[in-house]
């Protein structure tokens, strides 16, 4: 319980943090934009009244990127999940990007089984594209869609009394490997640019719908975890990701 | 879209939480199957019984019915007697012999208190056939082989179903007579409402048994639900 709660309030402070620099950094920008612009950004020589030079973002063909899933770096110091998510993604003429992610996580979540322990590991990945709007000179927003898989084992162990007396404890294992999951995602995202003089670095965060579309079921107790989607059975699940973006 | 963050990581971490107080702890809670023995050689005997007091009582109505008769004779002679019809004294001695040998009877059929424990043999034989009785002891012949005594008289047994193998043998002591009874199932596994794996049983039969009698469970012979009545 301690440790979730200081998972839950380190989590709060480092979102402060950032938001605080991202606010501090966007008022730089409103007061600024004109007089420093980026390297991406030029003055439109074209524009007849030369007092009003507008910005506009240079269309390149191709602008790789990969990202780390922030967020999930907090599970690792947790008892009841570890997670781990990255991504590549490629955009083109800044509009329309392809991206491929891949994780692993491996849960262990306490409700699984009231009289057993459980736990759920595995790889995922997601693959889809969307379409992305600048919101201004250093923040996108966007809309993406996904397909994803995973690929995981569920182990756990329970343990049963005889309240006659009649007979001693029980207690056996689920084992089950190689256990496959499809689902789709749909979401906005929105993305900032995190130092000022430079678009190397971004960060933002992304707001999916997991939609099931099928798992391996099993007859008698279900699975219950799917890394990379969450619980078997909810058929829909929110989703939020906070991620830290390299840009080239 | 900023001031949304914060408040999306709290909803999230208040939805990805899955606490549970009392997760790892075994659950008590086992596979049972319901069984009632009902002792068929006291209802043969009750029934008899209650064939010779009813043969009994059919003897007493008609022994009153006789000296009932006897005496409305009597008193008709006796009003006759009383007129001056002497004629009639010797049919008023061969009445009263009559009444003197059926009078025994009458008394005897009236002192065995016919209805009251044919009432209370009736009684018996519903309450036996309910299944009301007392198990002395049982055990399941599994590695543990623990010995389950009772106290109190109970209409319906629940004996617990061995949570493996899907084969339970029981030894049974009722009244320090020995009976064996062996059930075959199909157990399977699955999750209560507060996601506890619990062991279940489905198509239960009775393999053997050494009971005189068996009324077996013809549908929803699930745990919990199959009631298999043995008579002894």
């Amino acid at each position: 319980m301690a440790k979730r709660l200081s998972f839950f309030i380190s989590s709060l402070a480092l979102l402060f943090c950032t938001i605080g620099q991202e606010a501090d950094s966007t008022s730089v920008v409103a007061a600024d934009t004109l007089l420093t612009p980026s390297t991406e950004m030029v003055n439109d020589s074209t524009t007849s009244n030369g007092s009003e030079d507008s910005l506009k973002v240079k269309k390149r063909f191709i602008s790789p990127s990969f990202y780390i899933d922030i967020g999930k770096l907090f599970t690792i110091p947790t008892d009841f999940e570890t997670k781990y998510e990255g991504g590549v993604e490629i955009k083109f003429f800044e509009r329309i990007p392809i991206a491929l992610e891949i994780g692993s996580a491996i849960l262990s979540p306490e409700g699984a089984y009231t009289n057993g322990t459980y736990e759920s590991s595995g790889t995922y990945f997601r693959i889809g594209s969307g379409y992305v709007i600048p919101y201004d000179v250093r923040h996108d927003i966007g809309l993406s869609f996904r397909y994803a898989a995973a690929s995981f084992d569920e182990m756990g162990r329970f343990e049963i009394e005889s309240p006659s007396g009649a007979q001693g404890n029980f207690r056996d294992a689920i084992d089950r490997e190689n256990l496959t999951a499809q689902w789709w995602e749909f979401g906005l995202y929105s993305d900032s640019q995190l130092l000022k003089e430079s678009d190397l670095l971004r960060y933002g965060i992304a707001l999916r719908l997991r939609i099931l579309q099928s798992y391996d079921v099993q007859e008698e107790i279900d699975v219950y975890s799917i890394p990379g989607y969450g619980r078997s059975f909810d058929k829909t699940i929110p989703s939020f990701n906070f991620f830290l973006k390299f840009k080239f | 879209m900023r001031n949304l963050y914060p408040f999306v990581l709290f909803l999230l971490l208040m939805y990805s939480c899955d606490p549970c107080e009392d997760c790892g702890e075994p659950l008590l809670s086992e596979p049972i199957v319901n069984m009632v023995f009902i002792n068929q050689d006291s209802i043969v005997l009750i029934d008899s019984a209650l064939i010779v007091y009813d043969s009994l009582d059919s003897s007493f109505t008609s022994v009153n019915g006789i000296l009932s008769d006897l005496r409305d004779s009597l008193m008709q002679i006796q009003d006759s007697l009383d007129l001056g019809l002497v004629e009639y004294e010797d049919e008023k001695v061969a009445l009263l012999d009559s009444i003197d040998i059926l009078k025994p009877d009458s008394i005897f059929l009236d002192d065995l208190k016919i209805d009251s424990n044919a009432n209370v043999l009736s009684s018996t034989r519903t309450t036996i056939n309910s299944g009301l009785m007392r198990l002395d002891s049982f055990s399941l012949q599994n590695a543990l082989q623990s010995t389950v005594i009772f106290p109190d008289s109970l209409t319906t047994w629940q004996l617990p179903l061995s949570f493996e193998g899907g084969f339970s043998a029981y030894q049974l002591f009722i009244n320090n007579t020995e009976y064996t009874v062996e059930l075959g199932y199909e157990a399977f596994s699955g999750l209560d409402e507060d996601r506890n794996i619990t062991i279940r049983a489905q198509a239960i039969e009775v393999i053997n048994h050494t009971f005189n009698d068996l009324d077996s469970c013809n549908e929803n012979c699930i745990d919990g639900e199959a009631t298999f009545i043995f008579y002894f």
